[in-house]
Parts: structure tokens; C-alpha cells; sequence
């Protein structure tokens, strides 16, 4: 038997005995290490594609060299990818991609001409093969499409996120199915069986690994059940009760008995009876002081162990869910993207990030940012938005695109012109260790074009055959450098040796001795059409389905539990005639009728003398001299039936009779009506 | 009323398994005409067990008399009613000395209440000087009648019903009879399902005074019935249970809405109560569970709320269930 003071403490999940505590604390440390290992690899697997690499010395071509020979960049490496009719005007300068020699052989390829992505006849002519057998025959690869995975043939993008989520779904519901099949298994052994020779294996790894709560309490079970079985058998039923409220079945609660957990959770997960058993064996020692056996332990511990360490399983798995998928989500590695040239910049020192806020909000407080046209709806909001914050001081490098024509300012337009070197301002090209002549290479011959007047007086920085490539607009702090061919800070650009110096030399111009720039995200703010269009423009689609992927895994893993609604406590009013009624239960029951008939008849002599002419006043004889022709009965009667009322009213502590009392008041009650009607029809 | 010769079920000797065997069996048998009233047939069983009596209060119409008479059927026990009115005197309920001309001395002649099943009908229509006079053989298990004290059968227990005290016609039991009661259960209209199931059974031919012609058999005799109150009495209640309803009881008293509080009578009927639970479930010790299972049993009718409590809507069971919200329960510590 315990002492009081011991057995009556309260306690949380288990109650610890002074031995347990004593080496609490070093307890504590040793399982605080222990979660160290996970949550490191959680959080370097979330972090490890935005950690910036360490700027070095190399030169611009060797780095963009480095970069490009990454795998992600397929059109360097992959030698099955046709061209798409989008891309081939990369094509033209293939020859001097010299970092990629597979661009060469990805241009002699040509997507077949069922793709669905062919608008006319005639394009399809150009730019696709028929079938197999007209196909050229290079020495790089087989075919087109026999190459190219089934998920990449889908014709509609979306349709591969939707494919994935379906695969994770099937693979999840396969997994759970599996687990929950292996756990419905019943124990070989009954209670009363020898003791099992050794713990399950899963359970084992939970162990090692450390995972959770869960997995402590069941290590400290086994732990002690060399011990203190009876403190075992808690723990267990501990960890049972944390990984129920984990799974969302019970809400622990302080107030709520161990039984009514196990109502709580009856039919509702596999592991319901174990722990309607474990509680029972849990009782009997607490309650019963009964000691329990160790092979009872061993068989519960048997029944549970595997079932609760599901949950840490599962503790994982949403982990891995939130931070997989995501490990090359800084730029698009494509031909057009701009994956290589924030990693070049980076790799001369830079700082690369983005502006995910509406241009129209930047300022000069902002880094300087790098546009890309091809981003936005370039028009006259956009270069409105981007003058404004030039003259706020901002630092801006715009890259246009062939067909741009800017009526506004800075009124320029985009213009063929013939081919020729680009040539480099001086001081951009020392800045960029140019040439004067830089030999930069892109697949169209751009020019900037602008009618030039006493107030518009631009900085050429880059020009080709006479007109400028590249010219810096300038503010009092602010500046913008707009750029006549946006490709040139591609993917693909950077493959020609050259291109990637002239975009760095640019990029360094604009980023100044800060030495940062971003990258705009977003355009001018407009409403989006559709909840759907809201998701497009903020790029939230993959954020979605993968939350809807965590949701399915919950709802799987937790079953109808999850997102069940919850009784809430009402705090409805009492309407006034509720109160009237519990009033009147309140004076029936202390047979207080008399008193209710007292105050009653208060009011309605009050009321009748109101409404009596004045010469009644305030003697009774007069005012049933008064009422009685009024109310069409004889005075007597009117008489008798006030002195009644002046007799309750002045003596409510009386005997109650409650049907006499009641009489009063319903008679009182009357004459008020009828005077009340006759006023009524006196005022029409 | 007929007395079964040969009970079905041997009293002796009892185990925690066997107990909870007879309780079963016996609530079964009763719930047989008692239809749809399961909790309150068990609530009276636990009350018979814990040496208690219990208080009903509902309509009428609902089956009250017919528990009684049920339950004393399958019992075998013997049973007596009183119709409680307001013209009922105390020695109509204890019986009194009455002067024998040919023996020429008074002679005692018993009242209803020498009784084992006393079934008080009605109970809050008599007088409060005739209430009273059940307080004794409540309490003490006897009378006293001019000096002499005359000791009632066991097992004795007292079932008494009552209307709603809204009804007209009542005079609300004084506290002092109130407190002496273990459970105070309130029968309420049955479902409509229920309500089929009992006019099926009335087509079926039940008659209150022929219960073996619906298959209602004596269960257990009177000396089983003192054996099982005997067995429930060993059964172990832990410190920390002890502690609980302590702090429980104790907390009605410092309720907000409550006027008047539980009393410790009211500690250790829920200590009686919650044995003959536990046995009832095959236990020898008592859990948290039986403590909180028979709370409102019997509590509600020991606490007196606040008029302004009242007013507001505020009802016995309300605080009870947020007094069992509020107190935390004694959990697993090995």
C-alpha cells in the first residue's frame, strides 16, 4: 500500500516512482541527443537546395562550364530529347555551344508529329517527323517518343502532377493496407503464453532511431520491466494514450478516466482491445494492488509495441512528404530557363534572390532586380511601375524580347539588324574582363531602337552593327539597363562561351558593390479571374496538391477521426418567457403564490387608479363607484373585488391558496383587459 | 406475495465473477418486463447491493411500480406498497399498538413498512410528519414505537416514487429524508421504439401479479442478497480513489450555483455504490469509473442550487457534470 500523500498525487501521462526520477535528468539529455539525428536530416533535406554554394575564384566561362555540366541540365546531357518547335532557335547557334555538344544532337531530333503540340499543317511539316520510319537516323538515340518517359507524353502539364499524386496515393493506401493487415494479425500466444524471445523488429528500429515520444515511453517500458513491472505496464499505456491522441481518436484530459478512453477508441482502430486489456492490467496493479506478471507485459508489449510505432512511422513519412520533391526548385534547368546563370552569378560572389513582391512595389530600398519580359505582360503599367521606382533609386536590368515595342516610355522597340560582334563599352568591358569585341552569341540578331531627344539620353553600354544592345536609363540614384534579347541569360545562352561574361558583366553592373540582385517574380497587381487563376499566378499549384497529398495521408493514417467536428459547448440565452416560467416554478414550489398575487395586485390597483377618473382618487369606494358602470357590473362586486386586492397587497407574507390566489389575479387580470379595450376604442 | 422455495442461484460462496454472474442475470431477468429502463434497473440492483434505497421520480405511467414488483419477484423477497396521500398518518406506515378488548393489552400490529421491498408510492403527497416517519427505518432499519424499537427484515430497502415536484399536490421531501436516500433516478418517457417493445409485451399477456407467465423466475433469495451486500462490502477501495470522491463531494459545496452542498453521507454512499459496481463488473477493487458512473445518482438530489442559479436555467445534473469535468480523476501510476 502506498502512503497517501504518493498514491493521491495527480499525474500526467504516467506517475514516476523516486527511482525513475532520480535519473531523470540524465535521462532527459541522453533522449534529447538522441532526436538530434532526425531532425538534422529533416532539416538539411529542407535546406539543402537553398544553401548558396560558396563564391570562388573561378572565371565566368569555367563556372558556367561547371554549372551546365550538372544533370539537371538535360539538353547538355541527354541524348534522346528532340528539339520542341519553341526551342529550335537555339538551334542556330548549337555549333558554338561548345559546353554542350549534345545540343547539336538534340536539334537533329524532331518531335513526332502526333505530340498534339502542332497548331497548322504547315509547322507540322517543319518541325516534326511523321512516323518511325522518316525519323532521322543519327548515332545518339533510338527514336523520339520510345525514349521519352510515359509521364513526359502527357499532353496537358497538370495532368503530371495529378499522376504523381496518384502514384503516392496508390503507393500510401498499398503501405497502410500492408501495416494494418500485419498489426490485425492476432499474437500467436494468449495472455497467459511464455514470454515471446524478443521484441518485433520495427519495434527495435523506433528504438535506435529515438523517434518521438512514443518511442521513448516504449524504451522506458522495456526498460523497466526488468524492474518494476507494474511501472512498465504504465509506461505502455502511456505511450497507447499518446499515440491515440496522436492518431486523433482521444483528447486527453486530466478529468477523463481510463475507461472512457477505451469506449472512446472501441471500434475505431486495430489496437482497441490490447488496450482495453493493458487498461484493465494497468487497473488491477494501480487500484486492485495486485502484481502483475512480467509475461503479461511481454504479451501486451507484443500487441502494441508495433502498432504505436506506426505513428512515428508515420511522423516520418509526412516529413519526407513536405520536403521531397523539392530539391531543384530554384529556376527551370530547361534551355529557357534561368537555373545556370543564377548559379554562374553565384559563383562570381553574387547574392541571388527574388523579389516575390508586385513590381509596382519596388523601390530604391529594394536590391537591385533583374526583369525578364518574357515574365510579364510588358506593358505600360509594368514600364510605369519600373520608372517609378528608378526614380526612386532603384537598380533595374531589363531583358526585352524580339516584337517589344514600347510606345511610352522609354519608347523602344526591339529591331532585327544584321549580324555582327557585340561591342562593349569600355568600362563595362574592363568591369567584365570583356573585349571590346565581346563574342557573344545569340540565335537572333536584336537591336534596340529608340528616337533619341534632348531629354532622353541613354548610356549605350552594348551595341551591334551601330545600334545598342544594351543602354542604361539613369534617374537621379536609380538606373535601369534594358537589354534587347532577353536570351541572353538562358540556360542555352550560357553554352556559348562569351554569352555567360556579357550577362555576369551586365548583372555585376546593376547589382553595384553590394553584390546582389534578384530575380522579379511577380507582375503588377490585377484580380485574378478564378480561384484557379489566383493559384496560377501565385505558382501555388504544387504547394496545393502536395497539401492535399499530406491530407489524404491523414486521412488514411487517422481514418474517420480525422477532421470528425467536435461537440462544442451552446451558449444559448434563455428567452425572457423562460425566464417568466422559471420564475413562476421558482414561486411554486415555495408556495409562494401569495406573494405573486400580492405584487400582482400592487400593479393593477396602481394601474385601475391611473386609469379612474381623479376625482376617485385613492378611495376605494369611489373608484368602484367609478369603474363599475365603466366595466358594466354591479358596484358591490367591483367593490369586493378591490378590498380583496388591497388585502393582498397589503399582506403578502400570508397563507398561500394557491387557487384563490390565482382566481385574484386572473379576475384582476380581466378588469385591466376590458379597461384597456375601452381606452383603445375611446382613442378610435 | 408468493415466496419461490428454491432460489436459483446459491448465495455462497461469492467471487467477483460470480457476483458479477448474479447481478447480470438478475438485472437481465428484470429488464425482461422493465423494458428499456436497463440503467435504472441497474442503478436499483446496486442500490439493493450497497444496502440503499433509492428515489424515483418520474410521471406516472412509466413502470415505477412495475420495477418494484418485478424486482421483487426475482428476488424472492417480500414486497409491500404504500400509497402515499395527504391524509396518510405515520402509523399508517409503521404500524401501532392497538388495545386488545379480550386480552384486555395493547397488542403491536405491524406496518407496511416490515417489509424487505417497500415499494412508497407517491411519496412526496404526503405531509412532511408522515415522510418522516420513513426516516428511521431508512436509516436505522427499524422503528421505534412508544419506547420500543422493533428491528425490520433484511434485506430491507426502500423504493420511492414521485412526481415532479412542479406537480400539483406534492410537498417537497425535507432535506434530512432527501440525504437518506442513495440514488434519486429519474425515469424519463421512453423511445418510440421502447414504447413498442412494452405494448408487445402487454400483448404478450403480462400481468403484474402472474410474472411467470412472461418468464420473470426468481434469481436469488434473501440470503443471497446478504451475501452479495456482505461480498461487496470487501471489496478494496484504493486511497486514491478514496481521494477522488473527496475531492468530488467536497466540490459541491464550493460550487458557484450550488446553495447547499453534498453532505459525507453522500461520500460514503458513493463508496458503497461504487463497490457493488466494480463487483458487478467482476472487480474486487474500484476504479475512477464507478465513482464517476453513479455521481449524479447520487448526488442530484443532495444538492440545492441558488435560486438565481435556478433562474438561470441551472440544474443539478448540469453541476454535477461540471463538477466531473473539473476534478481530475486518479489515473495509472504502478
Amino acid at each position: 500500500m502506498r502512503t497517501s500523500a504518493e498514491s493521491m498525487r495527480p499525474v500526467g501521462w504516467v506517475e514516476r516512482s523516486a527511482a525513475h526520477r532520480r535519473g531523470a535528468l540524465a535521462a532527459g539529455v541522453r533522449d534529447g541527443l538522441r532526436y538530434v539525428p532526425p531532425i538534422l536530416l529533416v532539416a538539411l533535406i529542407s535546406c539543402a537546395h537553398k544553401v548558396p554554394p560558396k563564391p570562388h575564384s573561378e572565371t565566368v566561362d569555367a563556372a558556367a562550364k561547371r554549372v551546365l555540366h550538372a544533370k539537371a541540365y538535360l539538353f547538355c546531357h541527354q541524348n534522346k530529347l528532340p528539339i520542341y518547335p519553341w526551342d529550335q532557335g537555339w538551334c542556330d547557334i548549337a555549333k558554338r555551344a561548345t559546353t554542350c555538344p549534345e545540343l547539336v544532337a538534340m536539334c537533329a531530333r524532331k518531335v513526332p508529329c502526333d505530340h498534339g503540340l502542332f497548331s497548322s499543317s504547315k509547322a507540322k511539316a517543319n518541325a516534326c517527323v511523321a512516323d518511325e520510319k522518316k525519323k532521322p537516323k543519327t548515332n545518339v538515340g533510338a527514336g523520339n517518343s520510345a525514349g521519352t518517359p510515359w509521364y513526359e507524353r502527357i499532353k496537358l502539364p497538370g495532368l503530371q502532377y495529378l499522376a504523381w499524386i496518384a502514384l503516392g496515393l496508390v503507393l500510401a493506401l498499398v503501405a497502410f493496407f500492408v501495416v494494418r493487415a500485419i498489426l490485425n494479425r492476432q499474437p500467436q500466444v494468449a495472455l497467459d503464453a511464455p514470454v515471446p524471445g524478443a521484441a518485433p523488429a520495427v519495434v527495435a528500429v523506433i528504438e535506435d532511431r529515438g523517434l518521438g515520444e512514443v518511442a521513448r515511453l516504449l524504451r522506458r517500458a522495456r526498460e523497466l520491466a526488468e524492474s518494476d513491472v507494474g511501472l512498465a505496464l504504465a509506461h505502455l499505456y502511456a505511450a497507447a494514450l499518446k499515440h491515440l491522441e496522436e492518431a486523433g481518436l482521444i483528447r486527453w484530459d486530466r478529468t477523463t478516466t481510463n475507461r472512457e478512453y477505451v469506449r472512446t477508441i472501441r471500434g475505431k482502430t486495430p489496437i482497441d482491445r490490447p488496450v482495453a486489456e493493458l487498461v484493465r492490467e494497468v487497473e488491477r496493479t494501480k487500484f486492485g494492488h495486485l502484481a502483475p506478471a512480467r509475461q503479461t507485459f511481454e504479451t501486451l508489449y507484443s500487441r502494441l509495441a508495433p502498432a504505436l510505432a506506426r505513428g512515428a512511422v508515420l511522423v516520418l513519412l509526412l516529413l519526407a512528404t513536405f520536403t521531397s520533391g523539392c530539391g531543384s526548385c530554384e529556376g527551370n534547368p530547361g534551355l529557357d530557363g534561368h537555373a545556370a546563370f543564377t548559379d554562374v552569378l553565384r559563383s562570381q560572389g553574387l547574392e541571388v534572390g527574388s523579389f516575390e513582391m508586385p513590381i509596382d512595389k519596388l523601390s530604391g530600398r529594394d536590391v537591385p532586380v533583374i526583369v525578364d519580359s518574357g515574365d510579364f505582360d510588358f506593358d505600360a503599367t509594368v514600364l510605369s511601375a519600373l520608372e517609378r521606382a528608378m526614380l526612386s533609386g532603384a537598380r533595374i536590368l531589363v531583358l526585352l524580347a524580339k516584337g517589344v515595342d514600347l510606345p511610352t516610355w522609354p519608347r523602344l522597340k526591339v529591331i532585327d539588324t544584321a549580324a555582327g560582334p557585340l561591342a562593349v563599352d569600355d568600362a563595362l568591358a574592363q568591369a567584365g574582363h570583356l573585349p571590346a569585341k565581346a563574342a557573344a552569341y545569340l540565335p537572333d540578331k536584336l537591336a534596340l531602337a529608340s528616337p533619341k531627344t534632348e531629354r532622353d539620353s541613354p548610356e549605350v553600354l552594348v551595341e551591334r552593327d551601330g545600334k545598342p544592345f544594351a543602354e542604361r536609363w539613369r534617374s537621379q540614384d536609380g538606373e535601369i539597363v534594358f537589354v534587347a534579347d532577353r536570351r541572353l541569360i538562358q540556360n542555352a545562352s550560357l553554352a556559348v562561351p562569351g554569352n555567360a561574361r556579357l550577362a555576369v558583366a551586365l548583372a555585376e553592373e546593376i547589382a553595384g558593390p553590394k553584390k546582389a540582385i534578384q530575380f522579379a517574380e511577380l507582375g503588377p497587381i490585377f484580380p485574378a479571374s478564378s480561384p484557379v487563376d489566383s493559384l496560377e499566378r501565385a505558382g501555388l499549384w504544387a504547394l496545393v496538391l502536395q497539401a492535399l497529398l499530406v491530407l489524404a495521408l491523414l486521412v488514411v493514417a487517422r481514418g474517420r477521426a480525422f477532421g470528425a467536428l467536435r461537440d462544442h459547448e451552446s451558449t444559448t440565452r434563455r428567452a425572457f418567457a423562460e425566464h417568466v416560467s422559471a420564475l413562476g416554478v421558482q414561486l411554486a414550489r415555495r408556495r409562494g403564490s401569495r406573494l405573486a398575487a400580492s405584487l400582482y395586485a400592487s400593479y393593477a390597483l396602481d394601474r385601475l387608479r391611473h386609469r379612474a377618473s381623479r376625482e376617485a382618487g385613492r378611495d376605494l369606494d369611489a373608484l368602484a363607484k367609478d369603474l363599475a358602470p365603466r366595466l358594466g357590473e354591479d358596484e358591490g362586486d367591483v367593490r369586493r373585488l378591490l378590498n380583496d386586492a388591497e388585502g393582498m397587497r397589503m399582506e403578502p407574507n400570508g397563507i398561500s391558496v394557491p387557487e384563490r390566489d390565482l382566481v385574484l389575479v386572473r379576475r384582476l387580470g380581466q378588469v385591466l383587459w376590458r379597461l384597456q379595450g375601452e381606452r383603445g376604442a375611446g382613442h378610435g | 406475495m408468493t415466496l419461490s422455495p428454491e432460489p436459483v442461484l446459491p448465495p455462497a460462496p461469492l467471487t467477483p465473477d460470480s457476483f458479477a454472474a448474479t447481478f447480470e442475470s438478475l438485472a437481465g431477468a428484470i429488464s425482461k418486463i422493465v423494458v428499456g429502463q436497463e440503467h435504472v434497473v441497474e442503478e436499483v440492483l446496486v442500490a439493493l447491493f450497497a444496502k440503499g434505497h433509492v428515489l424515483i421520480e418520474g410521471v406516472p405511467g412509466l413502470g415505477k411500480t412495475l420495477l418494484v414488483r418485478a424486482l421483487s419477484r426475482a428476488l424472492s423477497c417480500s414486497f409491500k406498497r404504500i400509497q402515499f396521500t395527504p391524509d396518510l398518518m405515520p402509523s399508517d406506515v409503521t404500524g401501532g399498538n392497538i388495545f386488545d378488548s379480550r386480552e384486555n393489552r395493547f397488542q403491536f400490529v405491524q406496518g407496511p413498512v416490515f417489509t424487505q421491498l417497500l415499494l412508497a408510492d407517491e411519496v412526496n403527497r404526503a405531509p412532511a410528519k408522515t415522510q418522516a416517519a420513513l426516516l428511521e427505518a431508512m436509516q436505522e432499519r427499524q422503528v421505534t414505537i412508544d419506547g420500543v424499537e422493533r428491528a425490520l427484515p433484511r434485506p430491507f430497502i426502500t423504493l420511492a416514487t414521485q412526481n415532479p415536484i412542479e406537480s400539483q399536490g406534492t410537498y417537497a421531501l425535507p432535506e434530512a429524508q432527501l440525504d437518506r436516500f442513495l440514488f434519486k433516478l429519474v425515469i424519463k418517457y421512453p423511445e418510440a421504439e421502447i414504447e413498442k417493445q412494452i405494448l408487445k409485451l402487454h400483448l404478450a399477456g403480462l400481468d403484474p401479479a402472474d410474472f411467470a407467465r412472461v418468464g420473470l423466475e426468481p434469481v436469488l433469495d434473501e440470503a443471497g442478497v446478504l451475501a452479495m451486500q456482505l461480498f461487496a462490502e470487501s471489496v478494496r477501495v484504493d486511497e486514491a480513489v478514496l481521494d477522488y470522491i473527496v475531492r468530488l463531494v467536497g466540490a459541491t459545496r464550493s460550487h458557484r450555483s450550488v446553495f447547499l452542498g453534498a453532505s459525507p453521507r453522500a461520500s460514503v454512499a458513493l463508496v458503497g455504490a461504487s463497490r457493488v459496481r466494480a463487483a458487478a463488473e467482476g472487480r474486487d477493487f474500484v476504479v475512477p469509473d464507478d465513482v464517476k458512473d453513479h455521481a449524479a445518482s447520487v448526488l442530484r438530489h443532495r444538492l440545492s442550487l441558488h435560486p438565481d442559479a435556478e433562474l438561470e436555467g441551472v440544474t443539478t445534473e448540469d453541476v454535477i457534470e461540471a463538477l466531473l469535468k473539473e476534478v481530475p480523476v486518479p489515473r495509472s501510476a504502478a
